[in-house]
């Protein structure tokens, strides 16, 4: 094997940015017979990934990060924005286009229980993808002293054919043929390349491949069984022969059979034993320096984006809500979601003195996400109006539970007889309204103008108008956050951005802000 | 850096070379084969031959000709003409325990055939198919059906040899065809079969009637007795086991093959693909079948695809097109089940076609299932087909039909004659519990987790066994 033949197979120009998404919308349940809100489960997002690094997306389940990855591979159809892989924009991909693309681009799915098709062999289920794209075609170069065309069967110039390596390279002097290469992957030795020269000028290189393809198909099985750690002896074993681990190995071949250059990994160690965790991110980092691959890391766990990731993007209900080098996000986080989501996880470092934010309440529902920020109804560092500037925390939390009561009691689902109570003006378990107004201000002594507006809100909730009631806490308690999306702020030197209101000059930056939970 | 690990494995062979290496255990197996098929082979080059023109005749073991029971007793009660001089029961029996003999080698000797393929040529030591066999194997109550469909389908196969005369020579054309016999006088007398069966008819009298086991007075052995018309029963039976199970199995591979395409199908692509299946499915289940089913038989009776191996064709392409819903009911909630496994997102990220998909990673999942409500579909459409008969409708007299019989021998139930509607009765009986037998069998094999259970393999039975 030559040093250039090498050194082109693990090419890795890093800093080259590989895929690039713009303003990437991915909307289910659109076009149905029953009109409804589609559910917005990546709602504009950017972001690049750079050939060769991997880039972790984290966030709560139900943020969209599994969708965003499934777009990015194009199993789910994006609703608007592009997706650049190289510059081209793969939502507008269709038929054979399509398909040529994905061998590019490849996923290690979550559950190795479900990923696997259990009636059939290993050996075949990893073939699959090769049988699909009728791989290999062999990309021949010829390095000659003299013009020459490539002639040959399942053999293709890797000089002008795209997506085709350099597989077989001939060297050609003086009219004759002084070296044939071959390529590892390929599953060649120099015996199954027979090479025959014809005519001066141009020379025609014909070369003909002994070896038939189905020998190579398998033989490149039995070599990614070995890639991965398994033994090639396992070609005709059955899924339900192995462990979990094992299993995720077989999922992992599956997907690097077709040589991608970008990988989704969705979860691919959450559903293993954690002592079997390990063992799979270490192979999956050794084969990222092994092939120069470009990962997308999808995790709920924290811990283990920080020990793979080079970079990371904080998810929340469809929205990149910051994204910069993992280690730096980790020891600082900018963004308020970014805060509170670290400080859920337990401190390794039990000397570090960052306070631990509890996040109240659940996310909205992503048919019906709020007009600001995304963040917005459970931000603990939400900006307030300048006329509330000074009322106390715990006044000021009161309110915003009170608001998100609200939010809930109209998205919760009325059962019918609840409604005909409703109907009638009989009690039902919606019309507690001063109870909850008794808990949740009860201690507290509000201020005549608060209090006129939360007794306003009320009045609207008992006359089972909710959207009312929330109008009127909205205009006199929203701000900016609840009615403007905020910007990308770079952040950082290493062009670290967050996704937040707090970043403009006139407010407190995040992190030098005390949330109102902690005062 | 040649990867030396994988070299060993280098060359894998094909299935043909595994066995041009190591061709013992096969060609045992296929000497066995050939033996076995040698034996028969006149029938089948008269079935083909048959199919072209005249048929040819050759020697074969399990025929009439070369077993025959039809002789006559002398009055010094020796037999003639007779195999080997056998009393005519005898002969037929011989005959009967020679064919299923044989059709049992046959199911030995490819049962061999799979152990020869798994130890000798196949490359997994274990593949999920071992285990369901295994499963099967223990399946005491599945066996019992699989023993039971096993003997009505070699009595359908083999209907012409198992008889103890022939449809052609009792029921068709009785009046073309003569035996002897010694007559009172102990003279040697011909006469036609049809004269013949006047004389044997079972008209529920002790006098007139020839009971199961039987000789009537002409020599000829009845094993199920005769029919009111004094034609053989047994032979009767034998052929309508071919048309029920030519209706039963052709009826449900078409609507299992419909049922598939449109659960693959539904559960690919979802939405309103689905949501048009389950409309005209629901529509054709929500009539009420017997009476559609009697509705288009009566509708379709005199067009030419209704005169077709005497109305068979149109009846199982009739319980076809109304039975497929059923089919595709039962499958569509393992087909949407298996559709949301991600080993299809796989398949959908690498680029395979949709087809490919639903064939590879699809179907294999849904077939087993299919199996089950197939063959507890399949009683029910045998008792429907009998049910039809029993109404006069369906298959065109004189072919013979089980469900015929029952009607006919209707008035006699407690008569001396009680044998003919009692003996098709219990068959008809004893074909859909083993048919049902079976899927059960199946369904446990295929689900580890299924008990010997009751539930929805009722459900489906009734469903689809309501018919009638
Ligand atoms: S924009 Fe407002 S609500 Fe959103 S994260 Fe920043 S401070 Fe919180």
């Amino acid at each position: 094997m030559s040093e250039q033949i090498q050194q082109e197979s693990v090419s890795v120009a890093t800093g080259e940015t590989l895929v690039e998404v713009n303003q990437l919308r991915t909307y289910y349940g659109e076009g149905g017979i029953i009109e409804s809100n589609p559910v917005k489960a990546v709602d504009g997002v950017d972001f690049e990934i750079k050939r060769g690094e991997t880039l972790g997306l984290v966030g709560e389940s139900g943020c969209g990060k599994t969708t965003l990855g499934r777009t990015l591979i194009q199993l789910e159809d994006a609703t608007s924005g592009e997706v650049l892989f190289d510059g081209t924009d793969v939502t507008e991909l269709s038929g054979t286009e399509l398909k040529d693309w994905r061998r590019n681009s490849q996923m290690v799915f979550q559950d190795p229980e479900s990923s696997l098709n259990d009636r059939m062999t290993v050996g075949e289920i990893i073939r699959e993808p090769l049988d699909v794209h009728d791989w290999p075609t062999i990309g021949v170069v010829v390095d000659a002293d003299v013009a020459t065309t490539i002639e040959g069967n399942g053999v293709a110039d890797a000089r002008t054919t795209e997506g085709v390596r350099s597989d077989v390279t001939v060297t050609v002097r003086g009219g004759s043929v002084t070296d044939v290469e071959t390529r590892d992957e390929m599953q060649l030795e120099r015996d199954d390349v027979e090479v025959e020269l014809r005519g001066d000028d141009p020379t025609t290189v014909r070369v003909k491949v002994t070896r038939s393809r189905d020998q190579i198909r398998r033989a490149r099985v039995r070599e990614l069984l070995d890639t991965v750690g398994l033994r090639p002896e396992h070609y005709y074993r059955y899924p339900h022969q192995f462990s979990g681990g094992q299993r995720q190995r077989v999922g992992i071949a599956r997907a690097l059979a077709l040589e991608p250059e970008f990988v989704v990994l969705d979860e691919p160690v959450s559903a293993l034993d954690v002592s079997v965790q390990a063992q799979i991110l270490n192979l999956l980092e050794d084969l990222q320096d092994e092939f120069g691959l470009t990962y997308l890391f999808i995790a709920h766990d924290l811990s283990v984006v920080r020990h793979i990731c080079d970079r990371v993007a904080v998810m929340y209900l469809g929205n990149v809500m910051e994204l910069g080098e993992t280690e730096e996000l980790f020891a600082n986080p900018k963004n308020p979601y970014t805060h509170a989501l670290l400080s859920a996880i337990p401190e390794p470092d039990p000397t570090a003195d960052r306070e631990r934010v509890t996040l109240r309440g659940t996310p909205p529902s992503p048919r019906d996400p709020p007009t600001g920020c995304p963040f917005t109804t459970r931000c603990p560092m939400k900006i307030r109006p300048d006329k509330y500037q000074n009322m106390d925390a715990d006044t000021w939390v009161a309110i915003e539970v009170f608001r998100e009561v609200l939010r809930e009691r109209e998205r919760a689902e009325k059962s019918l007889t609840e409604q005909a109570k409703e109907l009638l003006g009989m009690e039902t378990r919606f019309s507690d309204i001063d109870e909850i107004k008794r808990e949740l201000f009860g201690d507290i002594d509000l201020s005549r103008e608060v209090e006129e507006h939360v007794d306003r809100a009320a009045e609207h909730v008992a006359d089972n108008d909710e959207q009312g009631a929330r109008r009127v806490l909205r205009e006199e308690f929203g701000s900016i956050c609840d009615d403007e999306r905020p910007d990308d702020y770079v952040v950082s030197d290493t062009g670290r951005v967050s996704h937040c209101h707090r970043h403009m000059d006139e407010y407190t930056e995040p992190d030098e802000f005390v949330p109102y939970t902690e005062r | 850096m040649p990867d030396v690990s994988s070299r060993p494995h280098r060359e894998d062979v094909s299935i043909r070379q595994r066995i041009a290496e190591n061709p013992g255990p096969a060609l045992g197996w296929l000497a066995g084969a050939l033996l076995l098929f040698a034996l028969e082979a006149g029938a089948v080059v008269h079935f083909v031959t048959g199919l072209f023109g005249s048929p040819v005749e050759l020697p074969t073991l399990l025929s009439r000709e070369l077993i025959p029971n039809n002789g006559y007793q002398t009055p010094s009660g020796a037999w003639q003409e007779t195999f080997l001089g056998l009393p005519a029961a005898y002969a037929w029996a011989l005959r009967v325990v020679l064919v299923y003999a044989y059709s049992f080698v046959w199911m030995y000797w490819l049962w061999r055939g799979y152990l020869v393929f798994r130890e000798n040529y196949r490359y997994a030591d274990w593949t999920p198919r071992d285990d369901m066999i295994d499963r099967l194997r223990g399946h005491r109550w599945g066996q019992f059906g699989a023993i039971i469909v096993f003997a009505f389908v070699v009595m359908a196969l083999f209907a012409p040899a198992l008889g103890p005369t022939t449809v052609e020579r009792t029921i068709s054309n009785p009046y073309s065809h003569s035996i002897e016999y010694y007559n009172d006088q102990g003279q040697l007398e011909n006469i036609t079969v049809g004269s013949a069966n006047l004389d044997s008819r079972s008209q529920g009298t002790p006098q007139q009637n020839v009971g199961p086991m039987q000789y009537d007075q002409f020599g000829r052995f009845h094993p199920f007795g005769t029919l009111p018309s004094g034609k053989d029963m047994f032979t009767f039976m034998a052929s309508g086991a071919r048309i029920s199970l030519f209706i039963g199995l052709s009826a449900i591979i078409v609507s299992g093959l419909i049922a598939a395409a449109f659960a693959l199908l539904t559960a690919y692509y979802k939405g309103l693909v689905d949501l048009g299946v389950v409309i005209v499915g629901d529509s054709i289940m929500s009539l009420p079948r017997l009476l559609f089913v009697i509705l288009l038989t009566v509708v379709l009776s005199g067009t030419w695809i209704a005169e077709i191996y005497s109305g068979a064709v149109i009846l199982a392409l009739i319980f076809a097109g109304t039975g497929w819903p059923f089919l595709w009911r039962s499958v569509r909630g393992p087909a949407m089940q298996v559709s949301e496994q991600e080993w299809i997102d796989a398949a959908k990220s690498f680029g395979q076609k949709p087809r490919v998909t639903m064939r590879k990673h699809m179907a294999p999942y849904i077939l087993g299932y299919l199996l089950v409500y197939a063959s507890m579909s399949l009683g029910g459409i045998v008792i429907a087909v009998a049910g039809l008969s029993f109404l006069g409708l369906g298959i065109n007299p004189p072919t013979p039909e089980w469900g015929r019989a029952v009607d006919i021998g209707q008035s006699y139930v407690t008569t001396a004659s009680w044998h003919i509607s009692f003996i098709p009765g219990v068959m008809i009986v004893l074909v859909v519990t083993a048919f049902n037998a079976l899927g059960d069998g199946i369904r446990d094999a295929i689900d580890p987790q299924s008990e010997t259970g009751e539930g929805e393999g009722n459900e489906a039975a009734a469903a689809t066994g309501g018919g009638a």
